[in-house]
């Protein structure tokens, strides 16, 4: 019997795959090496439907231990992340052995880069080279009806365009990676006194370089004073807040007069302005602009949102989420899905308006991606969906697909300008005409409106207060993971796939602290150590070209060894500079690594003696851990307080207890939610506790 | 070798870079708030030294100026 071979990425995916291509659409499951595939009977045909999890060949060093470096000479090798690693190797026998029964292989991993890169590894590697003979199943969907076309309309071959930018982008972030992290780690060892491991690399030097300029200009900010001057006037039985022309006045004085000059006056309407405005619909989510609006409404990060949308897309709900596109192309058959979201009974009325429309036409973005559309529903319903986050962005989705059909809203904006005593102030409403598309986009789109009484020129206006306040300037914000996103976007520091994962790595090595990412110590040091030493790291300009480069790889423009060659010149002469420099380097990482380390011990000010700093010690005698006060070893102060224990992880929270003031804690564990724990044992809020 | 008076990181003039900055900053600052509060130098530091929005490396450069005022 004639059989084929279809590598998808994950076990649910090839599950769907299997279900769709299976005559009776009930595929057989079955196991080999512990490795769970499905086999779909077509008459005389038998497809073994064969999942991976992710990656299972990287790029490794060719020889080498732990630290050495430089590393130029490298291979593909199974991936190996401790236990992960048996796994993996019973993942590749599988795959190795089921491949020596087909005659026909396909690959159905996710049409992305990374996704052809997969497939191409393991039909290369583990397959015995049969990449060259490979078909493409290309889809953006898991629904049956997607997945039985692109079945149907197979590629003659595997994009190895595609798969040769995704080799290339894997081969310079690999070398840079950990030749560079390596040189770090090495210099502070070398040093002698300390050690670290220290991270940097390809995109994530650039992107924290931003993050310290933004810290810099924060922590070095001096307000300075300004006044504003506010006034209410009584209209028709009601108060308004009215603005004067100026937001800021530089001077105590100015402000001071203003006000004098406008007590006890009256003000008379100069001019009411009337402007109809239209508010286009939003255009449809790439996932760029998904990770922001999900963070901006739920606060979500940007890899928890594309965790839940990967979910989703693999429970046939959602189109593939990892696209740059805000575009729907003609084969997507909108109507079809905003007719099978008409079942939902939370949906219906929107679809129904919407179906009532003869052309349905979306208010489509500039981006685009050739692989796959924006992200929209696929019509399916969430049945199965428990978890109120996937929900939440399944919601968010729909009316984000039913608003970009929808209208533009229709707006009043009114600008009256009332005259007090010569002095100009204005008095701004709000109305919505025709809701448009923010109907449908509730509660997500906000309406905001202030809606003024009918007032005409001439009219006089009773102003009941006049006040001056002082304020301070603010630093700039800082970056959010949805603000970090987009600049790395605005950019081009790293791809759609990859920028989570850099603001992941960030916070996991220690370089940034909280949801608002301010930069610690350590990342200070990280960005001044290498703008000091080796500047060449911290190039946007670089990065950018490469990045672009590697884009014309995609396209068929560019050539795979001439950018490597490039990126590892590069590399070659930043890596000289750092070996030429390890002394000064090490010691100020290994200082700087020592003084994060301190910094993370400190839970706060001793509230027993009131000089000490209370720190997180562990116990040399019995591996335990509790707060003790900085000043026991002086004799001062004995102060000492019990902690949670492994498994639970104990971090300075930096901040105190609201109620009593106490220094806390945050403690976490795999199976609970973390929780913040203060450590006065008498705290109010341990009340409870204490009587239970 | 120089040592910053506040962090004891290396110093290149008075202070490290980080302090530096901070303290350029206030002293570019100190005319505004002199032109629009009319203060002096002494009262301007306290005045940053307390205020919000003041970055923490300010902060720190407001301290020690002040520290070394009152020890003058």
């Amino acid at each position: 019997m004639f059989c084929t071979l279809i590598l998808s990425e994950k076990r649910e995916a090839a599950e769907r795959i299997a279900r769709a291509l299976d005559d009776s659409g009930t595929p057989k499951k079955l196991v080999e090496h512990g490795v769970p595939y499905f086999e779909a009977m077509q008459k005389n045909r038998q497809i073994l439907v064969v999942p991976a999890i992710g990656h299972l060949y990287n790029i490794a060093p060719e020889r080498g231990g732990r630290f050495y470096y430089p590393v130029f000479n490298i291979l593909w090798k199974p991936t190996s992340q401790g236990s992960r690693e048996t796994h993996v190797r019973n993942w590749i026998k599988a795959i190795s052995s089921l491949s020596k029964e087909a005659s026909e292989f396909i690959s159905a991993t996710d049409y992305d880069i990374e996704g052809e890169v997969i497939g191409y590894t393991i039909l290369k590697y583990a397959c015995g080279n049969k990449e060259a003979n490979a078909k493409r199943m290309t889809f953006s969907t898991l629904t049956m009806i997607e997945l039985r076309d692109a079945f149907q309309k197979l590629s003659s071959n595997i994009d190895f365009k595609l798969a040769e930018a995704g080799e290339t982008r894997h081969i310079i972030d690999f070398l840079w990676g950990v030749n560079l992290s390596r040189a770090l780690t090495l210099a502070v060892k070398n040093w002698g006194k300390g050690f670290a491991i220290l991270s940097t690399g390809r995109v994530q030097a650039p992107t924290l370089r931003f993050l310290v300029d933004r810290e810099k200009e924060i922590q070095s900010y001096v307000p300075t004073p300004y006044w504003e001057v506010h006034a209410k006037a009584r209209i028709g039985g009601k108060f308004y807040e009215i603005e004067f022309e100026e937001s800021k006045l530089d001077s105590e004085d100015m402000a001071r007069k203003i006000v004098e000059a406008c007590l006890g006056r009256e003000g008379l309407v100069e001019d009411v302005d009337t402007r109809i405005f239209k508010q286009s619909p939003p255009t449809p989510f790439d996932i760029g602009t998904l990770q922001a609006e999900a963070y901006k409404l739920f606060g979500f990060t940007p890899s928890r949102t594309l965790t839940i949308a990967e979910r989703l897309y693999l429970d046939a709900l959602i189109s593939y989420p990892r696209t740059s596109s805000q575009k729907f192309p003609p084969q997507i058959n909108c109507r079809e899905i905003i007719m099978s979201l008409q079942k939902s009974r939370e949906y219906a009325a929107f679809a129904s308006e919407l179906l009532k429309k003869r052309d349905l036409k979306p208010n489509e973005g500039n981006r685009d991606d050739p692989a796959h559309p924006a992200i929209h529903p696929t019509g399916d319903l969430p049945e199965k969906i428990r978890d109120s986050s996937q929900l939440k962005i399944f919601d968010l989705i729909v009316k984000r697909f039913f608003a970009v059909f929808s209208s533009p809203a229709i707006k009043e904006g009114i600008r009256i300008t009332i005259k007090v005593n010569e002095n100009t102030f204005f008095l701004h409403g709000r109305r919505i005409i025709s809701e448009g598309w923010l109907r449908f986009y509730e509660p997500y789109g906000q309406a905001d409106e202030v809606i003024l009484p009918t007032l005409e020129k001439e009219q006089k206006i009773t102003i009941t207060e006049v006040s001056s306040k002082e304020k301070y300037t603010a630093p700039p914000p800082r970056y959010n993971p949805a603000s970090l996103l987009k600049m790395m976007d605005d950019e081009h520091l790293g791809t759609k796939a990859t920028r989570a994962n850099i603001i992941d790595t960030l916070y996991q090595r220690g370089y940034l602290r909280e949801e608002r990412m301010a930069v610690t110590e350590l990342g200070f040091n990280v960005i001044e150590t290498l703008e000091e030493y080796a500047s060449g790291i911290l190039s946007v300009d670089f990065t950018r070209n490469l990045e672009d480069k590697m884009e014309t790889i995609e396209k068929g423009g560019g050539r795979k060894e001439e950018i490597l060659i490039e990126a590892v010149q590069r590399l070659k002469t930043i890596l000289e500079d750092l070996k030429n420099r390890e002394e000064p380097i090490g010691e100020e990482l290994g200082n700087a690594a020592r003084r994060a380390r301190v910094d993370e011990s400190v839970v706060g000010i001793c509230p027993v003696c009131k000089t000490g700093n209370l720190l997180i010690i562990h116990s040399m005698k019995t591996g335990k851990r509790f707060i003790g006060c900085s000043n026991f070893a002086k004799g001062l102060c004995n102060a000492s307080f019990p902690l949670p224990q492994s498994p639970y992880t104990v971090k300075s929270l930096k901040r105190n207890c609201k109620v009593c003031r106490w220094p806390m804690v945050l403690v976490k564990s795999r199976k609970r939610q973390p929780w913040n724990l203060c450590l006065n044992p008498y705290c109010p809020t341990k009340e409870h506790q204490r009587r239970v | 070798m120089k040592l910053c008076p506040i962090c004891d990181r290396k110093a290149e003039g008075e202070y490290c870079n980080l302090h530096e900055t901070a303290y350029k900053n206030i002293v570019q600052m100190f005319e505004k708030w002199q032109s629009s509060k009319g203060i002096d130098w002494k009262e301007y530091l306290g005045r940053i030294e307390v205020n919000p929005n003041s970055g923490s490396w300010v902060l720190e450069v407001c301290k020690y100026l002040l520290s070394r005022e009152e020890t003058s």
